[in-house]
């Protein structure tokens, strides 16, 4: 499998001396789907953030491509991996229409052709009709501002989804409909996700791949049926357990 | 015997009716879940029992606690109520608590206020309570400030605020939501063992099924301001007849379907 991204030994320390990422090394390939799992300040969303090339490293590097991000072109690689956020109520500028912040990341990373077309098309893409396009943000459901970052996200046709907890604000049965768009849209454009979650049901749904993140360091990871069927971290034990235990 | 008995609730802002004619019974040692999403009236529910609904509030109906009517009585009464016969714990303790008093102060307070303890007393109780919501080292920890805490023990002490006063009923709204599982997991334990340690009757206020399940031995269904579904837990998933509810249902079957097949070691 030809490898898109790829963190190497990754460690990141922040001022205060507490250590947010301990040689981690993460390998995302052509339609990849990885789900990253853990507690609050296991290092799951600095992972994603180094990934997306915004976090100062103290040792290691983020590749794009086989380039370390330092070195490749910044907007080849911001037009391939494109970010979905938790909060979609925060991460949509409350100022522009659907439409412009749609088109924002085809105008900000210089890329031709028709945007209005464009926007149309995403828009569509995540079952959302035209008219859309000059709504703002509070005129929104927070299923629809959801679907809005996501169809931003595929604006400019990248390779590869990072989303950090994209559903966890969301009422479950929303939930389950913004789940259901993501993978039937990585599985028809063969999309590659990096997905943050602390809900194993949700990763389960969407992922083939799974790293348990704890303390800063990944304690387990391989292809989900074997983490998730017979875990060997006492951490990752629990968490299945829980999430699998017979209330739910 | 009936605890807290609620007829006809509703609670509106204008025109906009947000509790629509919500009558539920708490039995002595019951042990009640709400479930909804968010908007769905559950909270406010609960804060027109608690008489603390936002000002502007319009309350009808009855709510009595213990065979007094708590709507529109005066500040008095429900203050008496108030922390007394029902204790509350919220869904995020960092804003719940207050930033600038001593954990210990927070847990005294109630006791001061509705039982006439002194201050050295309550000192005294807090930490006692601190130990019992299994808070390590409670003569240290009794002395913190909010913010030195963690999710999990702010949580805890969030739990010893309620209870310090030796309520008969205790609310709890979305109180493992913004913890992590294992916390969360950790968290409901110790509310179960409290519960069924002091006798108290619960009502146990959340958007996810499985925590309710676990918690509530009834469990209403709430949207859009009305329960729309009412039943003993083990027979929620079998009979339930609203469709809201049934799809709350299956979502959550979906939920752990995929990871079950996983255990199972099918792909």
């Amino acid at each position: 499998m030809t490898v898109l991204l790829e963190a190497r030994a990754l460690r990141r320390v922040h001022r205060s001396g507490r250590v947010a990422l301990d040689d981690v090394s993460l390998s995302v390939g052509v339609g990849a789907r990885i789900g990253i799992v853990g507690e609050s300040g296991a290092g799951k969303s600095t992972l994603v953030r180094a990934l997306l090339g915004l976090e100062p490293l103290a040792a290691g590097d983020v590749l794009f491509g086989g380039t370390p991000l330092s070195q490749c072109d910044t907007r080849a690689f911001r037009r391939a991996v494109q970010p979905v956020f938790q909060d979609p109520r925060s991460s949509l500028n409350p100022r522009l229409t659907v439409g412009r912040i749609v088109a924002e990341p085809l105008e900000c990373l210089g890329i031709d052709g028709d945007h209005a077309l464009r926007v149309r098309e995403v828009l569509a893409d995540v079952a959302l009709d035209a008219s859309f396009a000059a709504r703002y943000p509070h005129e929104l459901s927070g299923g629809q501002r959801q679907r809005v970052a996501i169809a931003r996200a595929l604006a400019p046709a990248p390779q590869i989804l990072v989303a950090d907890e994209p559903v966890s604000a969301l009422d479950v049965l929303i939930r389950d409909e913004i789940v259901s768009l993501l993978d039937d849209l990585i599985a028809r454009r063969n999309l590659a996700l990096v997905l943050v979650s602390h809900d194993l049901s949700v990763v389960a749904r969407l992922c083939t791949e799974i790293a348990v993140m704890r303390d800063g360091r990944v304690v387990e990871n391989g292809p989900i049926e074997r983490v998730v069927g017979s875990p060997v971290d006492d951490f990752t034990r629990r968490i299945v357990a829980l999430a699998t235990s017979s209330s739910r | 015997m009936t605890l807290l008995e609620v007829r006809n609730l509703t609670v509106r802002f204008g025109d906009n009716i947000v509790v629509n004619d919500v009558s539920f019974d708490v039995a002595t040692g019951g042990r009640l879940g709400i479930i909804g999403e968010s908007g769905s009236g559950k909270t406010m529910a609960m804060l027109a029992v608690l008489g603390v609904l936002p000002s502007g509030a319009e309350v009808s109906g009855s709510i009595r606690c213990d065979g007094v009517e708590l709507v529109g009585a005066d500040e008095d009464v429900r203050r008496s109520v108030r922390g007394r016969t029902i204790g509350m714990v919220f869904q995020e303790p960092l804003t719940a608590l207050n930033p600038l008093m001593r954990v210990d102060r927070q847990i005294g307070w109630p006791l001061r206020l509705h039982h006439g303890v002194s201050r050295r007393d309550a000192d005294a109780a807090a930490v006692e309570w601190c130990a019992r919501v299994g808070l390590d080292e409670p003569e240290r920890i009794a002395r913190r400030l909010p913010h030195e805490m963690s999710g999990g023990q702010r949580q805890r002490i969030g739990l010893a605020i309620a209870l310090a006063a030796r309520p008969r009923l205790l609310i709890a709204d979305e109180p493992t939501t913004a913890l992590d599982v294992t916390v969360q997991d950790d968290i409901l334990g110790l509310l179960e063992s409290l519960v069924d340690g002091e006798g108290l009757s619960l009502v146990f206020v959340s958007h996810d099924l499985g925590v309710v399940a676990r918690m509530a031995r009834d469990i209403a269904v709430m949207r859009l301001g009305r329960i729309v579904e009412k039943r003993p837990t083990a027979e929620l998933s079998e009979r339930a007849a609203d469709p809201y509810a049934k799809a709350l249902i299956e979502s959550a079957r979906r939920g752990t379907a995929d990871l079950r097949r996983l255990l199972r070691g099918e792909s």
